[in-house]
């Protein structure tokens, strides 16, 4: 793919995302007329007498924090699946890959318990799943074998154990209180959310996008091989562990604002390699903005399409099942 | 000679049927129908019960004024202020599981001779059978004011405690019939949004007892359109904005509480919120607002809530001092009730 291809397919999905941003904020199951919106803006910029208060206290105070922790959360997991990918040379693996899942859902579920509020509960949530990505790479170094297939392996061990930890506090839990608040934290919604979680996530978001961008070029050299990288004088554990930080701070902090939210680091980076290819130096971009959108779309259905709010994780799995099975079917039929 | 022996022959028939008759009849054999549609044969009335449904079990508690029949239980924590005042050692009480997941080994070792188990749960009739143990269907899926007659009803008639079951079955029907004549004078209904424990959008549908608690006491469940369903269904702020309520109520067992939603900027355009309208639910040492007979109690304060010159807080106790002496033969104060 040429390079001005590569940057229309990226504006057309940048305006695409700018255009669901407003349609979103105008979609919702107090109004779904379009001119409320602007209604408001108008009246915000004095150019309309007539204030509606409730509107106003909808867009600034609900539609508008979650659109942008939407979209927030849906870059974060796709990219840090995309590297994820990259850096294994595995395009199976998903953004949970060293634990960050479960560690956030114990986290959380302890939060929970304790009867911490929402704030205490994300916090506890992300240090949970870096404390799981600890582990899992403490493992590799305590049998002094740092290949790649020992840290997926030692993910799946973290993994496993924090499960039984969490089934263990499900099982304790109050089921008419704690235990309905893990189970629906554990299936992702963005139904609480503030607006606080911006200034909270930002920082992260930006920071990691921004590393993992400098690095594209040798996440493209990692995932050739070890050897080829070698060879090229790459450092391959300092870039892997920076790509692993970065990646598994972009998910832990993703995950504490909305919970646990399947299929979004599996699919979208899979889509995103369709769309540019291999390059991570394109891939990383595209993967932001598709992530972005697709996350957007999935919230904006969770809280319009029914009086009752849809957890993410099943509209994830409806939409990002039957999508990877035809990015399969597609990618083998090429092949062919 | 051949008409004799006929004769004799007839006599020990006769003779034959007035004896096991007679022994049926000894044995006090009670035939009961769940409400699941099953019949159930108990011998004698039972002694020792066990379940982990805690409204379900709620029925034998009250039949037995606390220190009777249970043998084994569930959850003991929703309802722990009122057991442990009035059940022998609740906590040395057996726990034999946990919702639908149950240890029968340990069912079995609590001697229990019957066990009581909700609608939702009655995939465990066939592993109650499967260990020996009469198991009866007490509680339906759908939840109203019939559901607590007919499950204490039922279990009236288990534990050989009819007349007490009738007794207690009048007063919540008095306490029904007196909220109706006080709110029957109302000509504005509120509209009243029920809350959820476990989160702040959580609401009750038509479908659950708190929208009959809610008319009976003179109100209108503010939520509307959530058809089917007997549990709490998670909803977005909009949609609450968009029904807004006059009045919220949500359970004192809540994880949230009164002033999270008053400080929060997402509820500030809904009526409640800007009258400051949303209290705590009595449930403080029980729930008042399940299929239990302490909804009586529920009710009573409803009401109060609702329409406190027709009702007083004082008028509100007396029920709740009438009740306990009544059930249990104790009473509480307004702040171990949680009552402000």
């Amino acid at each position: 793919m040429n390079k001005s291809r590569y940057r229309q397919q990226l504006m057309l999905l940048s305006m695409l995302l700018f255009i669901s941003f407003f349609v979103s904020l105008s979609l919702g199951r107090y109004s779904n007329n379009p001119f409320d919106v602007l209604k408001v803006v108008l009246s915000k910029a004095g150019f309309n007498q007539s204030r509606d208060s409730v509107m106003e206290s909808i867009i600034y105070y609900i539609r508008m924090p979650r659109i942008v922790v939407s979209i927030l959360v849906g870059a974060m997991l796709s990219l840090s699946g995309a590297v994820y990918q990259g850096v294994f040379k595995n395009p199976l693996i998903s953004p949970d890959l060293l634990g960050v899942s479960s560690g956030a859902s114990v986290g959380a579920a302890l939060a929970i318990m304790l009867g911490a509020s929402l704030a205490q509960r994300q916090v506890m949530a992300f240090l949970g799943g870096l404390f799981a990505v600890y582990l899992s790479t403490s493992i590799p170094k305590l049998f002094k074998n740092r290949n790649n297939m020992m840290l997926v392996l030692s993910g799946i061990i973290v993994s496993g154990f924090l499960c039984s930890i969490l089934a263990i506090m499900k099982f304790i839990a109050e089921e008419q209180t704690e235990l309905a608040s893990i189970v629906f934290w554990q299936m992702g919604s963005m139904a609480k959310v503030l607006g606080r979680e911006i200034i909270a996530i930002s920082p992260v978001f930006l920071a990691c996008t921004l590393t993992l961008i400098l690095l594209s070029w040798r996440i493209n050299i990692l995932s050739f091989g070890d050897l080829e990288a070698k060879t090229l004088g790459i450092n391959i554990n300092q870039i892997r562990g920076i790509v692993i930080v970065c990646a598994s701070l972009l998910t832990a902090s993703a995950v504490s604002v909305s919970g646990t939210i399947g299929w979004v680091g599996l699919v979208i980076p899979h889509l995103g390699r369709i769309l540019v290819g291999t390059d991570h130096t394109r891939l990383i971009p595209t993967t932001v903005v598709m992530g972005a959108l697709f996350m957007l779309v999935i919230d904006t259905l969770a809280r319009t399409i029914s009086n009752v709010e849809i957890p993410l994780s099943i509209l994830t799995g409806f939409v990002g099942a039957p999508l990877f099975a035809y990015l399969l079917y597609r990618q083998r039929t090429l092949a062919e | 000679m051949f008409k004799k022996r006929r004769f004799l022959f007839l006599l020990v028939i006769l003779a034959a049927i007035l004896f096991l008759s007679s022994l049926s009849v000894l044995s006090e054999e009670i035939v009961l129908v769940d409400v699941i549609g099953r019949e159930v044969v108990l011998e004698e009335p039972a002694i020792k019960v066990v379940g982990t449904h805690n409204p379900t079990l709620n029925a034998a508690v009250v039949l037995g004024g606390g220190r009777k029949y249970i043998a084994g239980f569930g959850n003991k924590e929703m309802s722990r202020g009122l057991y442990e005042a009035v059940i022998d050692d609740y906590d040395g009480l057996v726990q034999i599981g946990k919702g639908g997941n149950i240890n029968f080994e340990t069912v079995l070792a609590t001697g229990a001779d019957l066990a009581i188990i909700p609608e939702r749960f009655k995939d465990q009739v066939e592993q109650f059978e499967k260990v020996g143990m009469k198991v009866i269907v007490a509680l339906p899926n759908e939840e109203s004011f019939d559901t607590i007659r007919q499950s204490l009803t039922l279990l009236g008639k288990a534990l050989g405690a009819t007349d007490r079951a009738n007794l207690i079955l009048s007063y919540l029907d008095d306490r029904i019939e007196n909220a109706q004549k006080i709110s029957s004078t109302v000509t504005e209904k509120k509209k009243v949004l029920f809350l959820g424990g476990s989160s702040a959008l959580s609401v009750a549908p038509a479908a659950m007892i708190q929208t009959q608690l809610i008319d009976i006491a003179g109100g209108e469940n503010a939520v509307s359109g959530i058809e089917g369903t007997g549990d709490f269904v998670e909803v977005n702020i909009e949609q609450i904005i968009n029904w807004n309520p006059d009045v919220i109520w949500y359970p004192a067992y809540a994880s949230y509480s009164a002033e999270d939603l008053l400080n929060n900027p997402s509820w500030s355009s809904i009526k409640a919120i800007q009258n400051k309208e949303i209290y705590a639910f009595p449930s403080k040492i029980e729930p008042w607002d399940q299929p239990t007979a302490a909804l009586a109690l529920g009710i009573a304060w409803a009401t109060h809530n609702l329409h406190p010159d027709l009702y007083t807080i004082d008028e509100v106790m007396k029920d709740v001092d009438e009740f306990y002496n009544l059930v249990y033969g104790i009473t509480f104060s307004a702040e171990r009730l949680g009552i402000k």
